[in-house]
């Protein structure tokens, strides 16, 4: 056997090792920068990290690894961010060179990721078409871009002026926050950029550059699926719909059962002083308690939101089923026995009076003040009477409930808020 | 062609999420110490999320476009096993959308070797461009298949791709043995008798000449010999040699047994070229030659001779599928079924070459044998001891190791041919080296056996 002695030149003349050394070279500038700066702390344990992280990305070139590098760029700049650098400046460095760093991994892979024999015919043409479709595809995403964010802060200046008492809470918790300006702004430019992907890029990827047969086949199967989604209730915009619901369900049903929980309200702290609780982990408790149930809430309903949006077609009706007895007549029949029951009852107990009662319940006596020998019906007429005098009672202490309910969940969401993006 | 099973949607690369988390990181901390969002990271942000959504889009147009690409693959050189062919793949974009960074790979057999060039290349091709790329596999004997060529587009920072295969027109590939030659010294062993190469010594209508008698009625007028007639003026009668042709068949049992090993010196490829070379020699000599191979299903060379058989015959050894698969026939169906098909009555050698004999298929065997010794045939078993074709590819020490450890499994084998000569079957075990003697010496000692 021969024996083959391997010498780091002989290594390096791979194309595995010039692919990697060449990549090195590529990305050592923006990394010496990092380096640079970052010596001039006067920290010796930071400038150890910092010699620590150079070989961490020397090891992310060598594995063609996005995440090393990417570890790499992203603590440096948070050091020298923290040593009071300039937080945009230094940003747009990391980004920048991660970027490069994807482009360069590119750049190599054209250079040798080559097969023997390679051979290439240019053409003018294609290189003009090439320029000219990605300046109208980049200059478009950027200038909808702009436009949306125009819209998108003018929408919601517009709903604030509008909206009433309890949601205005919400917005203004939200919105005072840049930060949920900033969600909302991707919000709308994600539905924009579902609505492009869904519908419009494939009909004019299709109709521009394709021959016509196919892309009329490409136009009546979008239609077909589009036609099948919606049927099915499966199209983007009935499940925003539908799952929109599951947050109206929740707001509701918190205001619903808000009364609950403060009527339990002193047997709860005396249960959170016992086991020495924070007064947060029950509201937690319960808002979790909520969410599952709103949750069963919504699944039961589903099919009914569903239909609001789902076409119906109609089908033949089978002749059979108009001739059956509809349903609807049963509630109605349990009623007529309950009245009867209730007659048979007065007649039986005290006759001499059912024809007053009778004649008082049509309107046709107007003698108020009358009491009843009978001591079934004394009972009856003065519980009824409690009833109507406490229902009202009852009916504002609920409506004072619910607005402290809503008070006290604007007042949680301001603070968490606050809490996590200051 | 596209594979409806390969499509896929654009999908997202880790690069899309470390641009986001650079983005959301940047707001944080901005947000953090400056207790607001400043307008700089707010557009390096939205310019950020723009170029995101923009390459997806590029993407997604590009991955419409992949099946009009011209895709072909051509083989440059003829596929003999061993001997490196070059492939030479053309793409041609044909759409007006540019892919601005493709990965083309060729999915050549997995059993191939790859000897030069890379049969993966990264590119780009823009509109009307047309690219060819060349590399070169080492084959192997048998029929053989192309997946495909996996084509990935994704854009320059790769941040989405999309992957799918493409089938151009040409995709099977016959891989044609390369016949083992016979050693030198072996054709002088069975002249230098006095036999000759093909006499057989038995008068009968052929090329050379054997005697003369006198004229009978009813003889042919064609073998009148009139200058005998002009000197002695009476009529007589040339007769000939007849010629020793045989009547060989090969059956090549193709199990999974006889692909074991290391590639380039399994059974399988011994017994594809043994029967490759013995069969030029024996046709060269006008013998009657036939190939039958059980794999997953029985191909057959059909039954003749001539030089346009000997093709024939090449031809159905390259047609040998590797993999894991169960035999269709059993091994008797097989050596019965041909039996049935010979179209010459007379004495046929059949040649059974395996490299499995499970006793179930030695049972097998005997039942078979017993039933052609009925219609007159022979039968002989070569038993190619898998253990020895692995050993063949070791040197030094590793062989000396390896050969102690099959000396049971030798031992084994002998057991077996004693066991097949019980019951009046011929077996030969045979190795890499002695494998065109072993055989062509059988045949030899039947021609010598019949003269």
């Amino acid at each position: 056997m021969k024996f083959k002695p391997t010498t780091l030149l002989t290594k390096i003349k791979k194309p595995a090792y010039l692919e990697k050394m060449l990549l090195a070279l590529l990305n050592i500038i923006p990394e010496y920068y990092f380096i640079q700066w970052s010596m001039g702390i006067n920290d010796q344990y930071i400038k150890l990290g910092i010699v620590a992280l150079a070989i961490v990305w020397l090891y992310g070139i060598l594995s063609k690894n996005i995440y090393y590098i990417g570890f790499t760029y992203v603590t440096t700049s948070i050091i020298l961010v923290a040593y009071n650098h300039d937080i945009g400046a230094i940003f747009t460095m990391c980004l920048v060179s991660s970027i490069w760093f994807m482009f360069s991994i590119t750049i190599v892979s054209y250079i040798f990721e080559k097969g023997h024999g390679f051979n290439r015919v240019f053409s003018i043409k294609g290189v003009l078409i090439t320029m000219l479709l990605l300046a109208l595809i980049y200059g478009a995403y950027l200038y909808t871009a702009y436009y949306i964010a125009n819209l998108a802060y003018n929408a919601y200046m517009y709903i604030i002026s509008i909206t009433p008492r309890i949601f205005q809470g919400f917005y203004e918790a939200f919105i005072t926050t840049r930060i949920g300006s900033i969600i909302l702004l991707l919000y709308f430019v994600f539905i924009v950029y579902y609505v492009l992907n869904d519908y419009i890029t494939l009909l004019i990827s299709d109709t521009v550059a394709l021959n016509k047969k196919f892309a009329i086949n490409r136009i009546i199967s979008t239609l077909r699926n589009e036609a099948k989604n919606i049927y099915i209730g499966k199209d983007s915009f009935q499940k925003l719909f539908v799952r929109s619901f599951f947050f109206i369900i929740m707001f509701y049903l918190y205001g619903m059962t808000y009364p609950l929980y403060r009527n339990f309200y002193n047997f709860i702290h005396q249960l959170i002083t016992y086991l020495s609780l924070p007064e947060y982990s029950v509201i937690l408790a319960w808002l979790g308690l909520l969410n599952i149930v709103s949750y069963i809430v919504y699944k039961i309903i589903y099919s009914r939101i569903i239909s609001v949006v789902k076409p119906s077609i109609s089908r033949e009706r089978n002749e059979l089923i108009k001739t059956l007895q509809p349903s609807v007549w049963r509630p109605f029949y349990v009623f007529l026995s309950v009245l009867v029951f209730y007659v048979t009852i007065i007649a039986v107990t005290s006759p001499s009076e059912l024809s007053s009662i009778i004649m008082r319940s049509l309107g046709l006596s107007k003698n108020i003040n009358v009491i009843y020998q009978n001591k079934f019906l004394r009972l009856l007429t003065n519980m009824f009477i409690d009833y109507s005098y406490y229902l009202t009672q009852w009916v504002q202490t609920y409506i004072l409930y619910i607005d402290e309910a809503y008070r006290i969940l604007t007042g949680l969401v301001k603070d968490m808020i606050e809490f996590i993006w200051g | 062609m596209i594979n409806d099973e390969h499509i896929q949607d654009v999908s997202a690369t880790p690069n899309v999420v470390i641009i986001i988390l650079i983005l959301s990181l940047l707001a944080g901390i901005d947000i953090v110490l400056n207790k607001t969002i400043t307008i700089h990271t707010l557009i390096i942000m939205s310019i950020g999320f723009s170029l995101i959504l923009a390459t997806r889009i590029l993407v997604e147009l590009s991955s419409r476009q992949i099946y009009r690409l011209r895709i072909k693959r051509k083989i440059l050189d003829p596929a003999i096993e061993n001997e490196p062919i070059r492939i030479k793949i053309t793409i041609e974009n044909k759409a007006n959308i540019p892919l601005l960074k493709a990965t083309l790979n060729d999915i050549y057999p997995g059993i191939f070797k790859k000897i030069k060039g890379y049969s993966r290349i990264t590119t780009f091709i823009l509109p009307g461009e047309k690219i060819e790329f060349i590399y070169m596999v080492k084959p192997v004997i048998g029929i053989h298949e192309f997946k495909g060529i996996e084509v990935i587009v994704s854009d320059p920072l790769n941040l989405f791709n999309y992957k799918t295969i493409i089938n151009p027109e040409r995709r099977v590939i016959m891989v044609k043995p390369r016949p083992l030659s016979m050693p030198k010294k072996l054709p002088l062993i069975y002249t230098q008798r006095g036999l000759g190469t093909g006499k057989a010594r038995i008068k009968g209508i052929g090329q050379e000449f054997w005697d003369l008698r006198e004229y009978n009625p009813g003889d042919d007028y064609r073998f009148i010999d009139w200058k005998s007639y002009a000197r002695l003026r009476k009529l007589y009668v040339k007769e000939f040699e007849r010629e020793a042709n045989l009547s060989i068949i090969f059956i090549i049992n193709a199990t999974m047994e006889s692909m074991r090993g290391i590639l380039g010196e399994t059974p399988l490829e011994y017994m594809v070229r043994l029967v490759a070379g013995l069969s030029n020699v024996l046709i060269k000599r006008g013998d009657w030659v036939g190939v039958v191979i059980r794999s997953d299903k029985v191909l057959r060379s059909g039954y003749g001779r001539g030089i346009s058989h000997f093709y024939r015959i090449i031809n159905t050894l390259s047609m040998i599928k590797w993999g894991k698969y169960q035999p269709v026939q059993t091994l008797e169906e097989t050596i019965l079924r041909e039996t049935i098909l010979l179209p010459r009555r007379t004495k046929t050698l059949f040649f059974i070459l395996t490299s499995s004999l499970e006793p179930s298929e030695i049972d097998e065997i005997v039942r078979a044998y017993h039933k052609l010794l009925i219609h007159n045939h022979l039968m002989y078993i070569v038993y190619l001891v898998p253990e020895l074709f692995e050993k063949k590819a070791l040197k030094g020490l590793d062989a000396g190791i390896y050969s102690a450890l099959i000396f049971d499994k030798l031992e084994k084998t002998i057991d077996i041919n004693k066991l097949l000569s019980k019951r009046g079957i011929k077996t030969v075990s045979v190795g890499p080296d002695d494998i065109y003697t072993s055989v062509y010496g059988l045949i030899e000692k039947y021609r010598a056996v019949i003269t």
